[in-house]
């Protein structure tokens, strides 16, 4: 018993030794234990496990990808193209709906940039033709802002939406409807709906390729049934004339707008179509718009009695304007040069005495009549020039003595003596003959430059209007200027009848006319405009002067100096063959040349 | 939906060729377009407009009918399948003077509920007026109607016997279906 009693005492001794030494252990086992508890519930707790591990996956998958991106891509690509493709099959709804106006927008895009195409390819014709009815067309076209071809187009078939239809895809019932005809009884728009929607189902699977691939209209006659389609129901609207981009456009809109508002509905659509009335506000308004824009026939026809009436405006105003910008200030200016004429007369009496007459053409003085001789004539010309507002004179006053030839050689011979030293006496050596207000130079020279020298030098001193410088540098030289001069004066520019600008073929000659003209010295060339005997005197020599004109303006633009170059109208005055045949006529109507002018 | 509402809805007319469709029509409806649809496109829409019919609701509904005339069986259409969609209800309707009439129609409610399965079908054994029951094909017909447990009629386009019967019950059934 007391050795029991001895055991039980060392047992206790032993647990309270064994609770000295392990309590501070066993503490730290059980906080571990709880530790680990709670780390098994975080582990089983899915939610708090994934908040946990976020940030560190983030950062590492930030992390790889950076690394390595192409084997990353590689890894994800094939679970990525699963994932997609299935949320696509579930939510194909969703995602067709999300898509559809974004496709329909860009669709839209791209037919109203060919339009445009379309169009500006039409008016670029346009603006290569021109007619009377083409000018009121292109005055309209500006006014308006609207292109020429758009006008062109709806001149020819004006367009006009006679009925829209909004009709349930799948089973072809008749959601809205609004016409713009009135009093009209149309065949039960149900039924038309029906048969649309089945002859869509028809022609879709009869001709189209895809599965996707829609009519687009039907043409009958005048009509057309223009078809846009939806998702779940389709526009048809019944047009007539010619439909442009701004339609298709608006169309377009319309139908992505029924569709942003109805696709809940058609999604579940039960035959119930009352819902569908709202649709009436925006088809009409889709009408209205749209009727503003393109004007349907009869307002047409009143734009076009307002075209002509804009147009006999617009005639008027020019009339007005030319009265008082071209006609007034040329009867001003005529009457200025007159009294400018008058006043010289009562200054300088005599000089321009009564056998000189002139007449005033708007800044143009012609002089005609007879003087007593050629210094006078040339002092008339040059002081109405100076002393009044002329800008040009013509002056056919004829000499009436001609004997003082020899007067005017004498005097150019002293006068340009003291220069002619430095020339080793050469203008004096030198012929010169005095003929119709001509002065002819002959003789022997050292060079062409000295040639051209004493041309300039008589010209200074003499004041004779015309100088032929037949001057030869040596034998040779002369001939070929000779040769030349008479080939230019042979030279005849022809032109067709009633024509006052040379064909191409004509124009060669002149390119011709100026290489030889550039080969040879010369003071002025005379330019002579002809006609054959068809029409009055007055068209002819106009037609004659035009003609002359022109080739001068030709050979200045070629670069031969203007003041070279004077014209003259002949008329049907020298005609080289009968007027009586269509090949003479056309020989007479021509340019000629000549280094003198004719008598 | 509304009380006392408008509703629209399309139903077929499938069978053989000439067991009397477009006369059931024709003896139905009035305003319609022309035969020439049906041999161009193999169908033609009618419309009837039925009395109000009350809904389980109790409440009244006009019905409207947009009926898709469908060109014979035979003719073989590509695009039946097309013409099949969308619509609630539909008369598969036999010759019973012509045994292969019945035996088709087999084929064609299997084709036609394949494309709409919740869609009615009204079996409609039609030329009820020719006298000659040759070889009891009136208990064929219905034979075959107890077999796909739909219901059947025996229609006259000739005489006008039951045509009505038929388009008011396939209203009815399309409503309480509601």
């Amino acid at each position: 018993m007391e050795s029991l009693k001895k055991n039980t005492n060392t047992l206790d001794s032993f647990e309270k030794l064994k609770k000295i030494l392990l309590t501070e252990d066993q503490q730290k086992i059980t906080e571990i234990e709880k530790k680990l508890d709670n780390l098994r519930g975080q582990l089983k707790d899915k939610e708090y496990f994934i908040e946990t591990l976020d940030p560190i996956f983030a950062t590492m998958l930030e992390n790889k990808i950076i690394e390595s991106k192409d084997e990353m891509a590689e890894a994800l690509a094939p679970v990525m193209g699963e994932a997609i493709k299935k949320q696509v099959e579930e939510s194909k709804e969703d995602i067709i709906d999300a898509l559809y106006p974004v496709i329909g927008s860009t669709i839209r895009k791209s037919i109203a940039e060919a339009m445009k195409n379309l169009v500006k390819t039409v008016n670029e014709k346009l603006d290569k033709t021109f007619s009377f009815v083409m000018l009121h067309r292109k005055i309209k076209s500006k006014v308006s802002g609207v292109s020429e071809a758009e006008i062109l187009l709806k001149e020819s078939m004006p367009f006009q939406i006679h009925e829209v239809f909004y009709i349930h895809k799948e089973t072809g019932i008749l959601l809205s409807h609004v016409t713009s005809k009135i009093d009209q009884q149309t065949v039960d728009q149900d039924l038309i709906s029906g048969m649309l929607t089945a002859i869509h189902n028809f022609a879709g699977k009869i001709f189209g390729e895809t599965e996707n691939q829609d009519i687009h209209k039907i043409q009958y006659d005048n009509y057309q049934i223009q078809i846009e389609m939806g998702r779940y129901a389709y526009l048809a609207v019944v047009i007539s004339g010619v439909k442009t981009a701004v339609f298709e456009d608006k169309l377009n809109q319309l139908e992505q707008k029924l569709h942003q508002i109805f696709y809940k509905l058609l999604r579940e659509f039960d035959g119930d179509v009352a819902e569908y009335k709202r649709a009436n506000v925006n088809i009409s308004k889709f009408l209205k718009t749209f009727t503003s824009v393109l004007k349907d026939s009869s307002e047409i026809g009143t734009e076009k009695r307002a075209g002509w009436l804009f147009l006999s405006f617009l005639i008027l105003i020019f009339i007005i304007l030319y009265g008082i910008f071209f006609y007034l200030p040329q009867r001003s200016m005529e009457s200025t040069i007159e009294s400018e004429i008058e006043k010289i007369k009562h200054e300088i009496p005599g000089l321009i005495s009564g056998k000189v007459q002139y007449e005033i053409d708007g800044s143009e003085v012609q002089l005609s009549g007879e003087t007593e001789n050629w210094i006078k004539k040339r002092n008339i010309e040059k002081i109405i020039l100076n002393r009044t507002s002329a800008q040009k004179v013509s002056n056919t006053i004829q000499v009436q003595n001609e004997n003082e030839s020899s007067t005017l050689i004498e005097k150019i011979k002293s006068s340009t003596a003291e220069i002619d030293k430095s020339l080793q006496n050469t203008l004096l050596n030198l012929n010169y003959i005095f003929q119709n207000d001509r002065l002819f130079i002959e003789g022997k020279v050292n060079s062409l430059e000295e040639k051209v020298q004493i041309g300039n030098i008589i010209a200074n001193f003499s004041e004779v209007p015309i100088i032929i410088n037949n001057c030869i540098v040596d034998e040779q030289t002369f001939n070929d200027a000779q040769y030349l001069i008479n080939r230019i004066e042979e030279i005849a520019i022809h032109f067709e009848a009633g024509k006052s600008n040379p064909n191409k073929d004509e124009l060669k000659k002149i390119a011709k006319l100026y290489n030889w003209l550039n080969e040879i010295p010369f003071f002025t060339l005379y330019i002579y405009g002809h006609s054959d005997q068809l029409g009055g005197d007055s068209i002819n020599n106009r037609i004659s002067q035009n003609r002359a004109d022109n080739i001068r303006n030709h050979l200045i633009d070629l670069g031969l100096e203007p003041e070279k170059l004077i014209t003259g109208q002949m008329g049907f005055s020298m005609p080289v063959a009968s007027n009586e045949t269509k090949e003479g006529r056309a020989l007479n109507r021509r340019v000629t040349f000549s280094f003198h002018p004719y008598r | 939906m509304n009380s006392n509402s408008v509703l629209k809805k399309k139903i077929c007319l499938i069978g053989s060729y000439g067991v009397g469709k477009t006369s059931l029509i024709k003896r139905y409806v009035y305003d319609q377009f022309d035969d020439k649809y049906l041999s161009t496109i193999g169908v033609k829409v009618t419309k009837k407009i039925l009395p109000p019919i009350e809904s389980n609701q109790k409440k009244l509904i006009q019905l409207e009918l947009l009926i898709w005339d469908i060109e014979g069986y035979e003719k073989n259409i590509p695009v039946i399948e097309e013409y099949y969609m969308g619509s609630t209800g539909a008369f598969a309707v036999a010759d019973i003077s012509r045994t292969e009439t019945i035996d088709h129609l087999a084929d064609i409610v299997k084709g036609y509920l394949k494309v709409v399965p919740d869609s009615k079908i009204v079996l409609v054994g039609n030329k009820i007026d020719l006298k000659s029951d040759k070889s009891g094909l009136k208990e064929k017909f219905v034979q075959f109607a107890n077999q796909l447990n739909l219901k059947s009629f025996f229609t006259s386009a000739k005489t006008g016997e039951n045509v009505e019967s038929v388009f008011t019950y396939l209203g009815e059934i399309i409503i309480k279906s509601i």
